[in-house]
């Protein structure tokens, strides 16, 4: 495999003549990503998002063979392989299936910045910095042997740790993993929708890859740039999460939106005049302020909308 | 980087100027005192290039940098507790919509604040450990004690940060 | 094992043993008050790391015009207290065990997008997803 031999090529460089390899392939941060969701292994690691007031931190289990992974966070377990996802709840199964999705491809703002050795529980490893438009935005450490990242920093817009995740044990090799997906009390497809928001093509460096119905006239905008993704949903205006009630408040572009903060997400709500939205991604805080800066702001339904609503329906 | 060619004086510098001087400024709180740090520092780099042995460059620097801050400290008695804010920090940023920057500030003053609370020994551990970004053997080579203790100094100072922090 | 202590540091930074790294692990499986105390131990780590890098007045390096400085910083963090509330409120949300009622249906929402980034790498896949049961 060619991207393989590239990335081995790379390492080997690194750790066998100890200099730092600036990778210029420009798709060498796709092929990295690439390469790393591919490898098999048992790790468990803590990972922790925090943006202003908030933050919040988890420990996980992972473990990845046979093109599956099965990952034990603190509420339960998740599977996923080949486009199903799998839930449990108590002791069963919640299936998710997407039925279609857009090819994956990583956005020309990022490349691999330079790769300097080092070790990490014990194994050598590589630091690898990819770069967006020149500077730093995300922080490896990729196992040298397996390419698996022991550790990633995701880096805000002017060079402060917004995120991070760290395997504290990693074990290498083919894991043991039940024989397939388990039984399914309940499977759910995801449908696409060729016309069903007029949310922008592109926002911010982000390109919507692909529109689904959402359930009870809802719809979700899956919007990606090869490295972090989010997901708009856009509902009714009178639908309203309650789980936000008691969330932070905090501004962005002059409109007040609220927000949750979870170990690896980040979630938005507010209400347009004709619509209600919630946001969720890993997009880094400045990120996010340019998304939500071309999406429908915050505001109050025009009285003469309501009035012409009221009588023309 | 280990066993290669000495660097020159220039080199090193160049290469570990700016991350000595923010170690300086993380261990001590002040601009002034850190400049006068670095360069003592610079220094002893210059004079100990001269006999340097090829070996491992980074630990042996750190050990003099490390040296240069205790015996700054021992020699002025005048430790700083808890900084003012820097003036210099961005005066150019004090302009218009600058709340944002001012609060980002805040918090960096009150991260720098609880370090400068640490007693010398973890402040010193944690700081070569998260800003410096060595490893626990080379702190411990540095600072000249057991992996152990440098793994405990890391800990506790991390503890008392978050406990002056919330 | 007895709580682990210093080694939740050490774990963190990718310093223990293979040995060590089992033990702890198996007693943060068991041990609520650990898996909280490594939590914050991670939120001051970063906040450390979070600080920024100042460039060095001019004259200090040899040879060196003054440097622009560097941009003022981000927002980041006041945290800590805050942190075990939005920890127990984000879990309570994303795993489904939020109480009452929700017009908006923040479950589904979360398993459609959590479905969705699975199939394609990125850093959310790499980092694994913990939040989605």
């Amino acid at each position: 495999m060619t991207r393989r031999r590239l990335l081995a090529a790379l390492t080997a460089a690194v750790v066998l003549l100890g200099i730092p390899v600036t990778a210029t392939a420009e798709d060498g941060v796709a092929e990295m990503l690439e390469h790393a969701s591919e490898a098999e292994f048992h790790g468990s690691g803590v990972v922790m998002c925090s943006w202003e007031g908030d933050s919040a931190a988890a420990t996980y289990e992972i473990t990845r063979a046979d093109g599956m992974s099965m990952i034990q966070g603190p509420g339960g377990a998740l599977m996923s392989h080949d486009g199903i996802s799998a839930m449990q709840s108590g002791s069963d199964w919640y299936g998710t299936e997407i039925e279609q999705w857009a090819a994956w491809s990583v956005s020309d703002r990022y490349s691999l910045g330079e790769t300097v050795e080092t070790t990490r529980l014990g194994r050598p490893a590589v630091i690898v910095t990819v770069l967006e438009d020149g500077r730093p935005r995300v922080r490896l450490i990729l196992d040298v042997e397996s390419t698996v990242p022991l550790s990633t920093e995701i880096l805000d817009g002017d060079g402060g740790v917004y995120c991070m995740a760290a395997l504290f044990t990693f074990d290498p090799g083919t894991p043991d993993m039940p024989g397939g997906m388990p039984e399914m009390e309940e499977m759910a497809t995801v449908h696409p929708m060729a016309e069903g928001t007029a949310l922008p093509d592109a926002i911010g460096g982000y390109r919507r890859a692909d529109v689904y119905d959402a359930g009870a006239g809802s719809v979700q905008a899956f919007y990606t740039d090869g490295v972090f993704s989010f997901s708009v949903f856009e509902a009714r205006r009178s639908d309203r999460p309650v789980e936000f009630d008691h969330a932070a408040e905090f501004d962005s572009g002059g409109s007040r939106y609220r927000r949750i903060v979870t170990p690896t997400n980040m979630w938005v709500h507010w209400s347009a005049p004709d619509r209600s939205y919630v946001l969720v991604g890993d997009l880094p805080p400045d990120h996010l302020t340019t998304v939500l800066e071309a999406l429908p702001r915050p505001g109050d339904r025009n009285v003469f909308v309501r009035l012409w609503r009221r009588i023309f329906g | 980087m280990t066993d290669e060619a000495v660097p020159s004086w220039e080199e090193v510098a160049h290469r570990y100027g700016r991350t000595i001087y923010n170690f300086a400024y993380r261990l001590t709180g002040h601009r002034d005192d850190a400049l006068d740090l670095s360069q003592e520092v610079l220094l002893r780099v210059r004079k100990g290039l001269r006999s340097y042995q090829p070996g491992s460059f980074e630990g042996w620097l750190w050990r003099i940098t490390r040296n240069a801050f205790i015996d700054e400290t021992r020699r002025r008695k005048r430790r700083p507790t808890v900084p003012l804010p820097d003036d210099d920090r961005s005066p150019l940023g004090v302009a218009p919509g600058a709340d944002e920057a001012l609060a980002a500030m805040r918090l960096d003053d009150d991260i720098q604040a609880a370090l400068l609370a640490l007693p010398i020994e973890f402040r010193e551990a944690v700081v070569l450990c998260d800003v410096v970004g060595l490893t626990y053997d080379e702190i411990a080579a540095a600072a000249g004690v057991p992996v152990g203790t440098v793994r405990s100094r890391i800990h506790r100072g991390r503890s008392m940060m978050r406990a002056r922090l919330s | 094992m007895t709580h682990p202590g210093d080694l939740l540091s050490a774990l963190l930074d990718g310093e223990l043993t293979p040995e060590e790294i089992g033990a702890v692990s198996e007693h943060l499986d068991m041990c609520a008050a650990c898996r909280a105390e490594l939590e914050a131990t991670a939120a001051a780590r970063t906040a450390l790391r979070s600080l920024p890098v100042l460039d060095p007045p001019p004259g200090l390096l040899p040879g060196t015009a003054p440097v622009p400085r560097r941009r003022m910083l981000r927002p980041v963090w006041g945290w800590v207290a805050a942190g075990a509330a939005a920890l127990a409120l984000s879990m309570g949300l994303v795993l489904g065990t939020a109480a009452g009622p929700a017009p908006m249906n923040l479950d589904g929402f979360s398993e459609q997008h959590t479905a969705r980034i699975l199939v394609q790498p990125g850093v959310q896949a790499v980092r694994a997803v913990v939040e989605a049961p």
